[in-house]
Protein backbone atom coordinates (compact mmCIF):
# COMPACT_ATOMS: atom_id res chain seq x y z
CA UNK A 1 0.00 0.00 0.00
CA UNK A 2 0.99 3.59 -0.85
CA UNK A 3 2.63 5.37 1.96
CA UNK A 4 2.18 8.75 2.04
CA UNK A 5 1.59 10.13 5.77
CA UNK A 6 3.46 7.64 7.74
CA UNK A 7 6.42 8.28 9.70
CA UNK A 8 10.41 7.06 9.08
CA UNK A 9 9.74 3.65 10.47
CA UNK A 10 13.41 3.44 11.55
CA UNK A 11 13.15 6.27 13.22
CA UNK A 12 10.01 5.86 15.19
CA UNK A 13 11.97 2.32 16.33
CA UNK A 14 15.08 3.20 17.12
CA UNK A 15 13.34 5.74 19.96
CA UNK A 16 12.61 2.41 22.09
CA UNK A 17 15.44 0.25 20.23
CA UNK A 18 19.17 -0.19 19.53
CA UNK A 19 20.19 0.65 16.13
CA UNK A 20 20.74 -3.42 15.24
CA UNK A 21 17.20 -4.18 16.97
CA UNK A 22 15.48 -0.94 15.18
CA UNK A 23 16.66 -2.32 11.54
CA UNK A 24 15.38 -5.79 12.40
CA UNK A 25 11.68 -4.96 13.58
CA UNK A 26 11.31 -2.55 10.45
CA UNK A 27 12.19 -5.63 8.27
CA UNK A 28 9.65 -7.81 9.98
CA UNK A 29 7.05 -4.60 10.42
CA UNK A 30 7.89 -4.16 6.18
CA UNK A 31 7.94 -7.92 5.19
CA UNK A 32 4.27 -8.43 7.15
CA UNK A 33 3.23 -5.30 4.73
CA UNK A 34 4.16 -6.50 1.75
CA UNK A 35 2.41 -10.11 3.04
CA UNK A 36 -0.54 -7.52 3.17
CA UNK A 37 -0.06 -6.03 0.33
CA UNK A 38 0.03 -9.21 -1.88
CA UNK A 39 -3.09 -10.21 -0.40
CA UNK A 40 -5.30 -7.24 -0.94
CA UNK A 41 -8.71 -7.44 0.25
CA UNK A 42 -11.80 -7.91 -2.06
CA UNK A 43 -13.29 -4.15 -3.14
CA UNK A 44 -16.35 -3.15 -2.37
CA UNK A 45 -19.51 -3.89 -4.80
CA UNK A 46 -20.36 -1.26 -7.04
CA UNK A 47 -24.12 -2.14 -6.17
CA UNK A 48 -22.75 -1.46 -2.17
CA UNK A 49 -21.01 1.71 -3.54
CA UNK A 50 -24.71 2.86 -5.49
CA UNK A 51 -26.47 1.84 -2.16
CA UNK A 52 -24.42 4.16 0.20
CA UNK A 53 -24.20 7.49 -2.44
CA UNK A 54 -28.06 6.57 -2.47
CA UNK A 55 -28.27 6.83 1.28
CA UNK A 56 -26.34 9.83 1.47
CA UNK A 57 -28.04 11.84 -0.77
CA UNK A 58 -31.74 10.72 0.84
CA UNK A 59 -29.84 11.39 4.39
CA UNK A 60 -29.21 15.13 2.96
CA UNK A 61 -32.25 15.56 1.61
CA UNK A 62 -34.23 14.55 4.98
CA UNK A 63 -31.83 16.94 7.26
CA UNK A 64 -32.58 19.60 4.09
CA UNK A 65 -36.46 19.14 4.93
CA UNK A 66 -35.98 19.58 8.23
CA UNK A 67 -33.56 22.52 8.26
CA UNK A 68 -36.45 24.11 5.90
CA UNK A 69 -39.67 23.02 8.86
CA UNK A 70 -37.53 24.82 11.35
CA UNK A 71 -36.66 28.32 9.65
CA UNK A 72 -40.75 28.21 8.45
CA UNK A 73 -41.68 27.64 12.10
CA UNK A 74 -38.83 29.83 13.59
CA UNK A 75 -40.39 32.58 10.82
CA UNK A 76 -44.19 31.52 11.45
CA UNK A 77 -43.24 31.95 15.32
CA UNK A 78 -41.43 35.29 14.91
CA UNK A 79 -44.57 36.78 13.02
CA UNK A 80 -46.97 35.70 15.80
CA UNK A 81 -44.75 37.26 18.36
CA UNK A 82 -44.35 40.59 16.55
CA UNK A 83 -48.43 40.63 15.82
CA UNK A 84 -48.48 39.79 19.80
CA UNK A 85 -46.56 42.93 20.49
CA UNK A 86 -48.39 45.17 18.24
CA UNK A 87 -51.64 44.31 19.79
CA UNK A 88 -50.40 44.68 23.41
CA UNK A 89 -48.84 48.21 22.33
CA UNK A 90 -52.37 49.02 20.67
CA UNK A 91 -54.48 48.41 24.21
CA UNK A 92 -51.98 49.19 26.95
CA UNK A 93 -54.74 49.52 30.04
CA UNK A 94 -56.98 46.28 28.87
CA UNK A 95 -55.45 43.47 30.57
CA UNK A 96 -54.20 45.98 33.88
CA UNK A 97 -57.41 47.09 34.18
CA UNK A 98 -58.87 43.47 34.56
CA UNK A 99 -56.50 42.92 37.09
CA UNK A 100 -56.66 45.74 39.38
CA UNK A 101 -60.30 45.85 39.52
CA UNK A 102 -59.99 42.37 41.21
CA UNK A 103 -58.44 43.98 44.24
CA UNK A 104 -59.61 47.79 44.30
CA UNK A 105 -62.84 49.25 44.02
CA UNK A 106 -63.46 50.70 40.42
CA UNK A 107 -65.00 53.64 41.91
CA UNK A 108 -61.73 54.38 44.12
CA UNK A 109 -59.69 53.69 41.60
CA UNK A 110 -61.20 55.79 39.01
CA UNK A 111 -61.53 58.67 41.30
CA UNK A 112 -59.02 61.13 41.73
CA UNK A 113 -60.09 62.53 45.51
CA UNK A 114 -59.60 59.28 47.81
CA UNK A 115 -60.56 60.88 50.63
CA UNK A 116 -64.30 62.19 49.50
CA UNK A 117 -65.21 58.66 48.49
CA UNK A 118 -64.36 56.52 50.88
CA UNK A 119 -64.63 57.67 54.91
CA UNK A 120 -62.28 54.44 56.46
CA UNK A 121 -59.84 55.27 53.84
CA UNK A 122 -59.80 58.98 54.08
CA UNK A 123 -59.50 58.64 57.84
CA UNK A 124 -56.30 55.74 57.16
CA UNK A 125 -54.62 58.13 54.83
CA UNK A 126 -54.86 60.74 57.99
CA UNK A 127 -53.57 58.44 60.24
CA UNK A 128 -50.60 57.55 57.80
CA UNK A 129 -49.59 61.12 57.02
CA UNK A 130 -49.51 61.60 60.77
CA UNK A 131 -47.30 58.87 61.27
CA UNK A 132 -45.30 59.69 58.65
CA UNK A 133 -44.67 63.02 60.28
CA UNK A 134 -43.77 61.83 63.91
CA UNK A 135 -41.33 59.23 62.33
CA UNK A 136 -39.53 62.42 60.23
CA UNK A 137 -39.56 63.98 63.70
CA UNK A 138 -37.76 60.99 65.20
CA UNK A 139 -35.64 60.76 62.41
CA UNK A 140 -34.94 64.23 62.74
CA UNK A 141 -34.43 64.01 66.23
CA UNK A 142 -37.13 66.55 67.68
CA UNK A 143 -38.73 63.45 69.88
CA UNK A 144 -35.91 62.31 71.76
CA UNK A 145 -37.24 62.76 75.13
CA UNK A 146 -39.66 60.13 73.80
CA UNK A 147 -37.23 57.20 73.25
CA UNK A 148 -37.56 53.83 71.97
CA UNK A 149 -40.54 54.00 73.36
CA UNK A 150 -42.03 56.41 70.85
CA UNK A 151 -40.87 54.01 68.18
CA UNK A 152 -42.84 51.08 70.37
CA UNK A 153 -46.10 52.84 69.85
CA UNK A 154 -46.20 54.10 66.82
CA UNK A 155 -45.77 50.45 65.25
CA UNK A 156 -48.26 49.93 67.57
CA UNK A 157 -50.37 52.15 65.98
CA UNK A 158 -49.46 51.42 62.26
CA UNK A 159 -50.22 47.61 63.15
CA UNK A 160 -53.84 48.55 64.56
CA UNK A 161 -54.49 51.27 62.01
CA UNK A 162 -54.21 48.05 59.57
CA UNK A 163 -55.54 45.35 61.14
CA UNK A 164 -58.96 48.06 61.82
CA UNK A 165 -58.29 48.57 57.43
CA UNK A 166 -58.71 45.31 56.64
CA UNK A 167 -61.12 44.47 58.55
CA UNK A 168 -63.32 47.21 56.59
CA UNK B 1 35.12 -3.03 -12.93
CA UNK B 2 33.93 0.61 -14.08
CA UNK B 3 30.60 1.95 -13.13
CA UNK B 4 28.85 4.88 -14.07
CA UNK B 5 28.09 7.55 -11.94
CA UNK B 6 26.42 10.99 -12.31
CA UNK B 7 27.85 13.90 -10.87
CA UNK B 8 26.90 15.02 -6.90
CA UNK B 9 25.16 18.02 -8.50
CA UNK B 10 23.35 15.96 -10.81
CA UNK B 11 22.16 13.48 -8.12
CA UNK B 12 21.09 16.20 -5.88
CA UNK B 13 19.28 18.37 -8.36
CA UNK B 14 17.42 14.96 -9.41
CA UNK B 15 16.25 14.16 -5.54
CA UNK B 16 15.16 17.77 -4.70
CA UNK B 17 13.32 17.64 -8.02
CA UNK B 18 11.64 14.26 -7.03
CA UNK B 19 10.96 15.54 -3.70
CA UNK B 20 8.96 18.78 -4.91
CA UNK B 21 7.05 17.02 -7.00
CA UNK B 22 5.67 14.74 -4.32
CA UNK B 23 5.56 17.65 -2.31
CA UNK B 24 3.17 19.70 -4.81
CA UNK B 25 1.53 16.43 -5.76
CA UNK B 26 0.53 15.91 -1.61
CA UNK B 27 -0.48 19.76 -1.47
CA UNK B 28 -2.75 19.53 -4.48
CA UNK B 29 -4.39 16.44 -2.88
CA UNK B 30 -4.95 18.01 0.24
CA UNK B 31 -5.95 21.21 -0.92
CA UNK B 32 -8.57 19.14 -3.28
CA UNK B 33 -9.61 17.27 -0.30
CA UNK B 34 -10.07 20.70 2.02
CA UNK B 35 -12.16 21.97 -1.00
CA UNK B 36 -14.82 18.55 -0.94
CA UNK B 37 -14.83 18.91 3.15
CA UNK B 38 -15.62 21.86 2.84
CA UNK B 39 -18.43 21.15 -0.43
CA UNK B 40 -19.62 18.59 2.11
CA UNK B 41 -20.08 20.53 5.51
CA UNK B 42 -22.49 22.57 2.98
CA UNK B 43 -24.35 19.56 1.97
CA UNK B 44 -23.27 18.96 -1.19
CA UNK B 45 -24.18 15.45 -2.44
CA UNK B 46 -21.50 15.27 -4.84
CA UNK B 47 -18.62 16.48 -2.52
CA UNK B 48 -19.56 12.77 -0.29
CA UNK B 49 -19.77 10.66 -3.58
CA UNK B 50 -16.17 12.08 -4.12
CA UNK B 51 -15.37 11.08 -0.60
CA UNK B 52 -16.81 7.60 -0.96
CA UNK B 53 -14.69 6.83 -4.30
CA UNK B 54 -11.49 8.40 -2.32
CA UNK B 55 -12.05 5.78 0.86
CA UNK B 56 -14.65 3.08 0.31
CA UNK B 57 -11.66 0.97 -1.07
CA UNK B 58 -9.83 1.52 1.98
CA UNK B 59 -12.07 1.70 4.42
CA UNK B 60 -13.86 -1.75 3.11
CA UNK B 61 -11.06 -3.61 3.16
CA UNK B 62 -10.49 -2.44 6.86
CA UNK B 63 -13.46 -3.93 7.94
CA UNK B 64 -13.55 -6.83 5.27
CA UNK B 65 -10.04 -8.08 6.85
CA UNK B 66 -12.09 -7.34 10.70
CA UNK B 67 -15.32 -9.08 10.51
CA UNK B 68 -14.00 -11.96 6.94
CA UNK B 69 -18.07 -11.08 6.30
CA UNK B 70 -18.46 -9.53 2.57
CA UNK B 71 -22.26 -8.90 3.55
CA UNK B 72 -21.17 -7.24 6.88
CA UNK B 73 -18.81 -5.10 5.49
CA UNK B 74 -20.93 -3.81 3.23
CA UNK B 75 -23.27 -2.75 6.03
CA UNK B 76 -20.46 -1.10 8.21
CA UNK B 77 -19.48 0.77 5.51
CA UNK B 78 -22.61 2.32 4.92
CA UNK B 79 -23.22 3.25 8.54
CA UNK B 80 -19.67 4.95 8.65
CA UNK B 81 -20.90 7.17 5.79
CA UNK B 82 -24.22 7.87 7.54
CA UNK B 83 -22.24 8.56 10.25
CA UNK B 84 -19.96 10.83 8.12
CA UNK B 85 -22.66 13.04 7.20
CA UNK B 86 -24.25 13.27 10.38
CA UNK B 87 -21.10 13.96 12.04
CA UNK B 88 -18.92 16.04 8.96
CA UNK B 89 -20.01 19.18 10.48
CA UNK B 90 -17.57 18.38 13.92
CA UNK B 91 -14.65 17.81 11.90
CA UNK B 92 -12.39 20.76 12.68
CA UNK B 93 -9.45 20.12 10.32
CA UNK B 94 -6.51 17.85 10.90
CA UNK B 95 -5.48 14.30 9.50
CA UNK B 96 -8.76 13.33 7.77
CA UNK B 97 -7.91 9.75 7.78
CA UNK B 98 -7.63 9.74 11.41
CA UNK B 99 -11.26 11.29 12.07
CA UNK B 100 -12.52 9.11 9.57
CA UNK B 101 -10.81 5.88 10.51
CA UNK B 102 -11.64 6.62 14.38
CA UNK B 103 -15.64 6.80 13.72
CA UNK B 104 -14.50 3.62 11.63
CA UNK B 105 -13.27 2.32 14.66
CA UNK B 106 -16.04 2.86 16.78
CA UNK B 107 -18.65 1.66 14.34
CA UNK B 108 -16.54 -1.92 14.49
CA UNK B 109 -16.55 -1.74 18.53
CA UNK B 110 -20.23 -0.94 18.44
CA UNK B 111 -20.90 -3.96 16.21
CA UNK B 112 -18.66 -5.98 18.50
CA UNK B 113 -20.76 -5.07 21.46
CA UNK B 114 -24.01 -5.40 19.57
CA UNK B 115 -23.05 -9.03 18.79
CA UNK B 116 -22.11 -9.84 22.41
CA UNK B 117 -25.10 -8.55 23.41
CA UNK B 118 -27.06 -10.82 20.71
CA UNK B 119 -24.34 -13.82 21.55
CA UNK B 120 -25.04 -13.55 25.26
CA UNK B 121 -29.11 -13.69 24.67
CA UNK B 122 -29.24 -16.70 22.46
CA UNK B 123 -26.91 -17.87 25.41
CA UNK B 124 -29.63 -17.03 27.47
CA UNK B 125 -32.15 -18.46 25.53
CA UNK B 126 -30.75 -21.83 24.86
CA UNK B 127 -29.89 -22.49 29.55
CA UNK B 128 -33.74 -21.66 29.07
CA UNK B 129 -34.61 -24.04 26.39
CA UNK B 130 -32.26 -26.28 28.19
CA UNK B 131 -30.98 -27.28 24.63
CA UNK B 132 -27.79 -28.21 23.33
CA UNK B 133 -25.92 -26.84 20.75
CA UNK B 134 -26.31 -29.01 17.63
CA UNK B 135 -23.84 -27.48 15.56
CA UNK B 136 -20.28 -26.13 15.96
CA UNK B 137 -20.89 -22.01 16.41
CA UNK B 138 -20.45 -20.76 13.08
CA UNK B 139 -17.95 -17.95 12.99
CA UNK B 140 -18.79 -14.65 10.59
CA UNK B 141 -16.87 -15.73 7.81
CA UNK B 142 -18.50 -19.02 7.51
CA UNK B 143 -20.28 -18.06 4.39
CA UNK B 144 -17.77 -16.50 2.54
CA UNK B 145 -14.67 -18.50 0.58
CA UNK B 146 -11.60 -17.12 2.89
CA UNK B 147 -8.31 -16.20 1.19
CA UNK B 148 -5.43 -17.90 2.89
CA UNK B 149 -4.51 -14.41 4.45
CA UNK B 150 -7.96 -13.98 6.14
CA UNK B 151 -7.84 -17.41 7.81
CA UNK B 152 -4.30 -16.72 9.15
CA UNK B 153 -5.46 -12.98 10.37
CA UNK B 154 -8.36 -15.08 12.36
CA UNK B 155 -6.06 -16.80 14.16
CA UNK B 156 -4.33 -13.45 15.75
CA UNK B 157 -5.79 -12.20 18.55
CA UNK B 158 -8.35 -9.44 18.18
CA UNK B 159 -6.49 -6.68 19.45
CA UNK B 160 -3.51 -7.22 17.40
CA UNK B 161 -5.76 -8.23 14.45
CA UNK B 162 -7.01 -4.57 14.40
CA UNK B 163 -4.02 -2.59 15.18
CA UNK B 164 -2.38 -4.35 11.94
CA UNK B 165 -5.92 -3.34 10.19
CA UNK B 166 -5.99 0.12 11.27
CA UNK B 167 -2.32 0.77 10.93
CA UNK B 168 -2.63 -0.84 7.17
CA UNK B 169 -5.93 0.60 5.80
CA UNK B 170 -5.64 4.56 7.75
CA UNK B 171 -1.80 4.94 6.80
CA UNK B 172 -1.59 6.29 10.35
CA UNK B 173 1.49 7.25 12.18
CA UNK B 174 2.05 5.45 15.07
CA UNK B 175 1.68 8.49 17.19
CA UNK B 176 -1.66 9.16 15.81
CA UNK B 177 -2.45 5.12 15.81
CA UNK B 178 -1.29 5.67 19.42
CA UNK B 179 -3.07 8.15 20.32
CA UNK B 180 -6.40 6.71 18.87
CA UNK B 181 -6.10 3.52 20.58
CA UNK B 182 -5.73 5.39 23.57
CA UNK B 183 -2.01 3.28 25.01
CA UNK B 184 1.64 4.56 24.65
CA UNK B 185 3.19 4.29 21.30
CA UNK B 186 5.69 1.72 22.21
CA UNK B 187 2.89 -0.62 23.11
CA UNK B 188 1.53 -0.05 19.51
CA UNK B 189 4.48 -0.68 18.21
CA UNK B 190 5.71 -3.91 20.37
CA UNK B 191 2.41 -5.35 19.35
CA UNK B 192 2.30 -4.45 15.61
CA UNK B 193 5.68 -6.23 15.48
CA UNK B 194 5.21 -9.11 17.08
CA UNK B 195 1.74 -9.25 15.35
CA UNK B 196 2.80 -9.27 11.94
CA UNK B 197 5.84 -11.44 12.47
CA UNK B 198 3.49 -13.80 13.74
CA UNK B 199 1.46 -13.31 10.51
CA UNK B 200 4.50 -13.69 8.42
CA UNK B 201 5.54 -17.01 10.50
CA UNK B 202 1.75 -18.63 9.98
CA UNK B 203 1.24 -17.13 6.56
CA UNK B 204 4.90 -19.33 5.56
CA UNK B 205 4.21 -22.55 7.95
Amino acid sequence: MEDQTRENLNDVLRQFLDVAQAEAAAEDILAGERILDACPAPPPSLEAIARINGEIAATLARRHRIALVLRRSLAAAAVIAFALIGLLQRSPTADNNIFQASILPAAIWDSIDVAADDLDLARFTAEVRQIETQLQALEAGEDEAAGSGAVEELERELIQIETEFRKG
Amino acid sequence: MPTASFPDSCNKFFVTTVFRLVKTQQMDSSVELARIIAGCKSGDADCFARIVDLYAGRCYGYFYRLTGDRDLSDELLSELFIRLVQKIGSYKGGAFESWLFRIALNIFHDHLRGKQRRKKLVDARRTELELEPTEAPRSDASDEQLDKLQVQLNRLDADTRELIMLRYYSQLSFKKIAEMRREPIGTALSKLHRGLKKLRELMEG
